[in-house]
C-alpha cells in the first residue's frame, strides 16, 4: 500500500493522486492543508525534510518529485499504462510534462496567486505568516513563497504570465487539432499532469481559452473531467477547489464550457 | 542511421554524444554553428511539436521521420531505442532517481551553468538581428549573448550555482559513485556534462566539493567522453556556450 502525502488535486498534488487513480492503484491519502502551511509543519517534515508536497511513501521509498512519481507508479503498478509503448510517444509525453511544469505552471500559478490565493492567504495574522514563511526549509522555496504571498510580482510579470499562456495554448491547441491527446491518440502521463494545471483556465482566462479560440483545447479538458478517476481524484478537495470542479462540470452539462466569463 | 545536429561537445550537445559513443552507436554527427537553431538545422522546427522545446539550442536528433529534442528526453530516448550497453537504471527507484536528477539539471543547474558560461564566453558574432527569433524570451537571450551579465545578476547566478554544487555533492558524500542506482547511467551523463568546466565557468566552485570533483575525474576518464570531445571542431569546446535555458521566474 502507498500514501500520499496532497493537498488540494489541484496541480502537482493532482498528479501522483490522478495517476494512482486511472491505473486502480489504492493509496492512504493525506491531506495537507498548505494555505494553513501544513507541509511545513515538524511532523511531515520527518517525511520530507524538504517540506515540499506531494510526498508518496512506497514502503521504504520516499519519492518527491510529482512528475517522476508519476512515472514511477505506472512502471511499478499494474493497471492500465498511462506511458505509451512508441518510444517517440514517450519523448513527446516527457517533452509536454516538462513545458506544462516549467513553462505553463508557473505562469498559471502567478496569475492565480494574484487573483484567488494571495489575498486568502494574506487575511491571516501577518507576524504568523512571517513565522511560517521562516520554517519553509528550502532557501529557494522561502523566496517562491515570499513572493507568492505577499503579491511581489509586478504588473509586468503578471503581463508577462498572461502572454505565455495565450501562447502556449496556442501550441495546445495546435497539438491536440492534430490529437487526440497531447502525446499521441491515447491518454498518457501528460494528459494528468496538464490537466492538473489547465482544467480551470477557461474559468479564469476565458478570453484565451474558449469553444471560439480553443475548440480543441475545450474538447480535450471536456473529455478528461468526465473520466471517473478524475471524478473520484476530485471527491477529496475540502477547498474551493471542489467546487471549481463543480461549476466546470455545471456548464458542461448546460451544453459546454464556452467560458468568456471570468469567474 | 541517427543523425544529430550539435554544436561543440560542451553542455547540452556533450550529453546526446557521449551517450551514442557508449552505446557504440552508428550515427552521423552534423555540426552547427553558434546559432538560433531555425538558422542553424535546415528545415527546423519541423513541426509545432518542438514549439515545447525550453532547452532551445540544441542538439537535435533526427530518428527516421522523428524529431528529438530536450538534452535529458534525448538521453532517455538513445537509451531506450539504440541497441548497447545499458544506459537505463535497472529498477522504477533508480529510474526515478534519474529523471528526478534530469529534472534539477534542467531547471536549476542549467540556467546558471549556461548563463556564466556564456558571460565568460560571449559568442561574439551573436546579432541583435535575431528579430525573427521565437518566443520573444529566448530572441531576447539571443540579442545579448555578445555581451556579459552584468555584475549583479552574476552574482546572483554564482549563489545560486553554489547551491547547486552543495546539492550534488552532498548526493555523492554519501560514499556513492554515481547518480541513480549503483551503475552509470544516463543520470551521470546528465550530470557530468553540465558540471565538467565548472572550475572554469566558476572558479573555485568546486573548492568545497571534492567528491563531485572525483566523479568528474573519473566520467572524463571514460572513452566516450573522449570520444565525444574528439567531435570538436575548434578544439576548444570547453569555451562554447549557448544561451540555454532561462533561470525560473519564481526566483
Amino acid at each position: 500500500m502507498i500514501t500520499i502525502y496532497h493537498w488540494e488535486p489541484n496541480a502537482n498534488s493532482g498528479k501522483p493522486m490522478l495517476a494512482a487513480a486511472e491505473k486502480g492503484v489504492p493509496y492512504d491519502s493525506i491531506y495537507l492543508d498548505m494555505l494553513s502551511f501544513d507541509h511545513h509543519q515538524p511532523e511531515y517534515l520527518k517525511v520530507n525534510p524538504n517540506g515540499t508536497i506531494p510526498a508518496l511513501v512506497h514502503g521504504d521509498i520516499v519519492l518527491t518529485e510529482s512528475t517522476p512519481m508519476m512515472e514511477y507508479i505506472d512502471s511499478t503498478f499494474d493497471g492500465p499504462s498511462l506511458v505509451p509503448d512508441g518510444a517517440a510517444d514517450r519523448w513527446r509525453m516527457r517533452q509536454w510534462m516538462r513545458y506544462v511544469d516549467s513553462y505553463m505552471g508557473p505562469s498559471l500559478s502567478m496569475l492565480g496567486w494574484s487573483i484567488g490565493v494571495g489575498p486568502m492567504v494574506r487575511e491571516k495574522d501577518p507576524a504568523e505568516l512571517e513565522a511560517a514563511i521562516e520554517r519553509i526549509p528550502l532557501e529557494s522555496r522561502r523566496r517562491s513563497w515570499r513572493k507568492a504571498i505577499y503579491n511581489e510580482f509586478g504588473e509586468e510579470e503578471l503581463a508577462e504570465s498572461r502572454r505565455r499562456l495565450g501562447a502556449s495554448l496556442v501550441v495546445m491547441e495546435e497539438n491536440l487539432s492534430q490529437r487526440e491527446y497531447l502525446a499521441c491518440d491515447s491518454y498518457t502521463l501528460a494528459d494528468v499532469d496538464a490537466f492538473n494545471s489547465c482544467y480551470a483556465i477557461p474559468m479564469f482566462q476565458g478570453d484565451l481559452c474558449n469553444a471560439d479560440v480553443t475548440p480543441s483545447v475545450i474538447r480535450w479538458l471536456d473529455s478528461i473531467r468526465s473520466r471517473p478517476a478524475v471524478k473520484e481524484t476530485w471527491a477529496k478537495s475540502r477547498q474551493q477547489f471542489g467546487e471549481r470542479f463543480e461549476k466546470l462540470n455545471g456548464e458542461l452539462g448546460q451544453g459546454g464550457s464556452s467560458g468568456g466569463q471570468n469567474d | 542511421m541517427i543523425e544529430l545536429y550539435h554544436g561543440e561537445p560542451n553542455g547540452f550537445a556533450l550529453k546526446a554524444l557521449i551517450a551514442l559513443e557508449e552505446k557504440g552507436a552508428q550515427y552521423s554527427s552534423k555540426q552547427i554553428a553558434s546559432q538560433p537553431l531555425e538558422r542553424a538545422v535546415p528545415g527546423f522546427p519541423p513541426s509545432q511539436d518542438q514549439a515545447i522545446n525550453l532547452e532551445r539550442e540544441g542538439p537535435v536528433l533526427v530518428d527516421g521521420g522523428e524529431t528529438i529534442t530536450g538534452s535529458f528526453f534525448m538521453l532517455e530516448y538513445i537509451a531506450e531505442t539504440v541497441p548497447g550497453p545499458d544506459l537505463l537504471p535497472q529498477n522504477s527507484h533508480d529510474r526515478y532517481q534519474a529523471q528526478s536528477w534530469g529534472q534539477y539539471v534542467a531547471l536549476v543547474l542549467s540556467p546558471f551553468v549556461c548563463g556564466l558560461g556564456l558571460s565568460r564566453h560571449p559568442i561574439a558574432d551573436a546579432s541583435d538581428d535575431y528579430i525573427d527569433v521565437e518566443p520573444i524570451e529566448r530572441r531576447q537571450s539571443w540579442q545579448t549573448a555578445s555581451k556579459p551579465l552584468p555584475a549583479e545578476t552574476e552574482a546572483i547566478y554564482l549563489e545560486r550555482l553554489a547551491i547547486a554544487v552543495t546539492r550534488l555533492e552532498q548526493e555523492l558524500a554519501e560514499g556513492r559513485d554515481y547518480f541513480a542506482g549503483n551503475q552509470f547511467s544516463i543520470a551521470d551523463i546528465d550530470v557530468f556534462a553540465m558540471v565538467r568546466n565548472l572550475e572554469d565557468v566558476a572558479p573555485g566552485s568546486l573548492d568545497d566539493a571534492p567528491n563531485l570533483k572525483a566523479f568528474i575525474e573519473r566520467i572524463s576518464a571514460r572513452p566516450s567522453v573522449a570520444k565525444a570531445l574528439a567531435k570538436s571542431a575548434s578544439g576548444q569546446p570547453e569555451s562554447c556556450f549557448l544561451p540555454g535555458p532561462e533561470p525560473a521566474r519564481w526566483g
